[in-house]
């Protein structure tokens, strides 16, 4: 479980989170929605201690994560980045076992046999396995993806952060992702994303939380809180929503009259 | 590169053991490379002489030449490749950067100030060494300084510092070959420039042996760390490394590396930039291979080069010209048919 209470964050005189509070608790799937520059990749930041909150705290299972040092908090709580090209090539067995460097015991520098064995367990459990041996730079957008979800499970962390984890990938993709990051949920994980696909979040989302100039703007199930009105509110776009029964919305765009 | 051909981490560690027998076969076999012939009888009668205190069946010659002037040039060659090489992996994993190389950060621009500085006010080997060891650091010292003021992204912000401290040195370097008597300081700082092994002592060797020892032994343990850096700052601090700090250990070891190995043999180009690439080809990206890879890689190849600028040709060509000329188009061989790209 992961809760912000009171956070606010500036860049220099810029104000840009102010007073924000909200939980997740275990099991939950959390969405983040909210225009860019909202403040949505800042308050990720600080939920992962990256940033240092002007007032405020994050706390994950009642201890407070200021209070940690970094490999300590890393067992807490991961980061799931866009899936972006690294410089250099790494397999995926290698890019998994960077993810364990926080849990190397004192005295202990490097990965061995036994991370590179839970390594291959954590890959086989997403499904993957068979990507070990594989150039990380040479994998699908897709693959990739699944690779970074790996490396935040075997990093031990029970609360994954993901910023965007589907923008970059083809439709298809995107659902399979999605999918994973669900069940990952219904094994207990908490997750808390950000997504710019208000359909998505309507689908896979158990509540949603909306960020509009810094400050939670509504919050709740999607099916209580996901209507044209918030849609217009959050984005500036006109839309007509039509639902099919209770868990799935479309948004469509309606065009000016001229 | 890394799939397909050595991606298995028991067929690194068999290409990294042959690395290492090469290194040692280098070695053995430059020993005998050189003016004065050396048998390999000769060679083990002088090398534990001192221990069983046989008679000599070889002239003091030859002992002289092998202690004082052979033994330590090679172990000098190995010893600047293997630490320009160090160094240049490690600036590559830092600064996510395949192009980064030694001289990123303006430390040979340093030395040479310094030793343009030494040889124009006639200091004497000794001071030319220092000084060009000390200014090196100071260069590097002024370019973090500057590069920790810049607004906006710090590692852009570091390396434009090192362009303009470079710039400003070898504005320096040229004031001072100017100024300089030019019957007998500009070329010996011509010469400097250029890199050389020549007249490498006993001293040098110890010199360089603690320092290149003092900053490679840290980076062996920061080396699986320096792999996470690699993938990017955010995500490197939310898997618990601490950037700042392993970033500030790497870079001040790898500098320490890259003035140690300067003031000693001059300004050698390329090492640093074409045996990392090299070894990335050949074992992979990953430091924990990578890494003691371009050191024994390194030693081997200024070895090899300091074998024919001394063998070779009847007048000695200073080594930085023959990196060059064999670095270049090797270089240009891996970016274009070695294979995958950089």
């Amino acid at each position: 479980m992961i809760k912000v209470s009171g956070l606010s964050f500036s860049y220099g005189s810029k104000e840009v989170l102010k007073d924000i509070s909200f939980e997740a608790e275990s099991g939950e799937l959390l969405c983040v929605l909210g225009h860019n520059g909202a403040g949505k990749t800042t308050l990720f930041r600080c939920m992962l201690g990256l940033l240092k909150p002007g007032s405020g705290t994050v706390s994950i299972d009642g201890a407070d994560i200021s209070q940690m040092k970094p490999a300590e908090r890393a067992r807490f709580v991961a980061y799931i980045p866009q899936a972006a090209r690294p410089v250099f090539a790494y397999s995926v067995t290698d890019m998994v076992l960077m993810g364990m460097t926080p849990g190397l015991e004192k005295g202990r520098i490097n990965p061995g046999r036994e991370e590179k064995k839970k390594a291959l367990q954590v890959l086989d459990q997403m499904g993957i396995a068979d990507l070990a041996e594989r150039d990380y730079t040479k994998l699908s957008g897709g693959e990739q993806q699944l690779v970074l979800i790996a490396r935040a499970l075997a990093q031990g962390a029970k609360t994954l952060i993901m910023d965007e984890p589907t923008s970059s990938l083809d439709y298809g993709n995107q659902m399979k992702v999605q999918r994973r990051l669900s069940e990952l949920a219904a094994e207990g994980y908490t997750i808390v994303q950000s997504s710019h696909n208000p359909e998505q979040a309507y689908v896979f989302a158990d509540r949603v939380i909306c960020i509009k100039d810094g400050r939670v703007f509504r919050e709740g199930k999607p099916r209580d809180i996901m209507d044209e009105q918030l849609i217009n509110d959050l984005y500036g776009i006109d839309v007509e929503m039509i639902r099919d029964g209770e868990d799935r919305a479309r948004f469509f765009l309606i065009k000016e009259q001229k | 590169m890394t799939a397909g051909t050595l991606n298995s981490d028991k067929r690194k560690r068999i290409a990294l053991a042959i690395m290492a027998v090469m290194l040692v076969l280098g070695i053995f076999v430059s020993v005998f490379l050189g003016q004065y012939d050396i048998s390999p009888a000769q060679l083990w009668g002088i090398l534990t002489s001192r221990l069983t205190g046989a008679e000599p069946f070889w002239t003091s010659r030859q002992e002289h030449i092998l202690w004082n002037i052979r033994l330590p040039r090679i172990l000098t060659a190995c010893l600047v490749g293997a630490a320009l090489s160090c160094a240049g992996c490690v600036y590559q994993g830092v600064f996510e950067n395949p192009m980064a190389a030694p001289d990123f950060l303006g430390a040979s621009s340093g030395a040479a100030l310094g030793a343009a500085l030494a040889i124009y006010f006639g200091l004497g080997e000794a001071m030319i060494t220092t000084l060009a060891f000390v200014l090196s650091l100071a260069t590097i010292c002024l370019v973090y300084l500057i590069g920790s003021r810049t607004r906006g992204n710090r590692t852009v912000g570091l390396v434009l510092a090192g362009l303009m401290v470079s710039a400003l040195a070898q504005a320096g370097v040229s004031f001072i070959k100017l100024v300089a008597d030019q019957t007998n300081q500009l070329p010996e700082i011509t010469y400097w420039l250029m890199g050389s092994l020549t007249g490498t002592e006993n001293k040098d060797v110890v010199f360089a042996g603690v320092t290149i020892a003092v900053g490679i032994i840290p980076l062996l343990f920061l080396r699986w760390k320096i792999n996470v850096l690699t993938v990017g700052e955010e995500e490197a601090s939310a898997m618990g490394v601490r950037v700042p700090a392993v970033r500030a250990a790497s870079l001040i070891c790898a500098t320490l590396l890259t003035a140690a190995a300067v003031s000693v043999s001059g300004m050698i180009g390329w090492v640093g930039l074409v045996v990392p690439h090299f070894c990335r080809k050949i074992i992979g990206n990953n430091y924990m291979f990578l890494m003691p890879a371009s050191i024994f890689t390194g030693a081997f190849f200024l070895l090899m080069v300091d074998n024919i600028s001394r063998n070779l040709f009847v007048a000695e060509v200073p080594i930085g010209i023959l990196t060059a000329v064999i670095g270049a188009p090797f270089f240009i061989y891996l970016i274009t048919k070695g294979g995958e790209p950089v």
